[in-house]
């Protein structure tokens, strides 16, 4: 029998991930997050924009699930993937160009 | 558009996050009307908010009503974008500290976000107000 891991996928809506709707995305993600889940998949196609705020929840997240949680994303916008650059955090959220990718490198 | 300090600011907004986002909204209607190469739009455009959010966070904590204005010049050269507000200064020397990120840590990320978007970043506080300078070299 081989033990299946369980990806909690989660699409975010907001078109900008800032400042302004930290508060209600951070609540957002902890009720979502009431499952503890190991792997998540963020699905960011309508995200234009982020800034440290709102990438500051993700990393939040990335805590949350501590050494064995892994964090793929897709559909990255240029200024989101730009942020991710410049904070080195590319090395901890795994990019992938489709969603089937993700889930087949979170598996 | 407003292009030295000495004219009127291209905008005041209040010290809201929520207002922050109408000053991001004015940049990149100036930057996409100026052609702007989308990874200098990119940046400006962070570096903005990432300076008026510390603007809203840190100058005007405990505070209502406090303003922030804005003038902004595209050039040829150069986008030289300023940032004007009356609450508390930011720490002597915090936008010349060379720091690092710290990649599990939820905040603080925001002064070395602009470090690494900008150019040239000048402040300085006078008669009550501080004064943020950022340039990108085009």
């Amino acid at each position: 029998m081989t033990d299946q891991i369980d990806i909690l996928e989660i699409v975010i809506d907001h078109p900008r991930l800032d400042a302004a709707i930290a508060p209600v995305f951070r609540d957002q993600m902890n009720d979502r997050f009431a499952s503890r889940p190991t792997r998540l998949l963020l699905d960011l196609s309508a995200v234009q924009f982020i800034d440290s705020t709102g990438l500051g929840v993700l990393v939040l997240l990335l805590k949350q699930m501590g050494a064995p949680g892994k964090i793929a994303v897709v559909g990255l916008s240029p200024a989101v993937a730009r942020l991710l650059q410049i904070t080195r955090l590319d090395t901890l959220f795994l990019q992938f160009d489709s969603a089937e990718a993700a889930r087949a490198a979170l598996a | 558009m407003p292009r030295s300090p000495d004219e009127e600011p291209l905008s005041v907004v209040e010290a809201t996050f929520d207002d922050v986002r109408k000053l991001a909204a004015l940049f990149r209607e100036a930057a996409e009307a100026a052609g702007l190469q989308e990874r200098v739009q990119l940046d400006c455009e962070l570096a903005l908010v990432e300076a008026a959010n510390n603007i809203v966070e840190h100058g005007y904590a405990g505070t209502t009503g406090g303003k922030i204005s804005f003038w902004l010049a595209i050039v040829p050269a150069e986008v030289r974008m300023e940032l004007r507000d009356q609450g508390k200064p930011v720490p002597s020397g915090q936008f010349s500290k060379c720091q690092q990120f710290e990649l599990d840590a939820p905040d603080g990320r925001g002064t070395t976000i602009i470090q690494s978007c900008i150019d040239q970043i000048g402040y300085r506080t006078e008669h009550g107000e501080n004064r943020l300078v950022m340039i990108k070299q085009l």
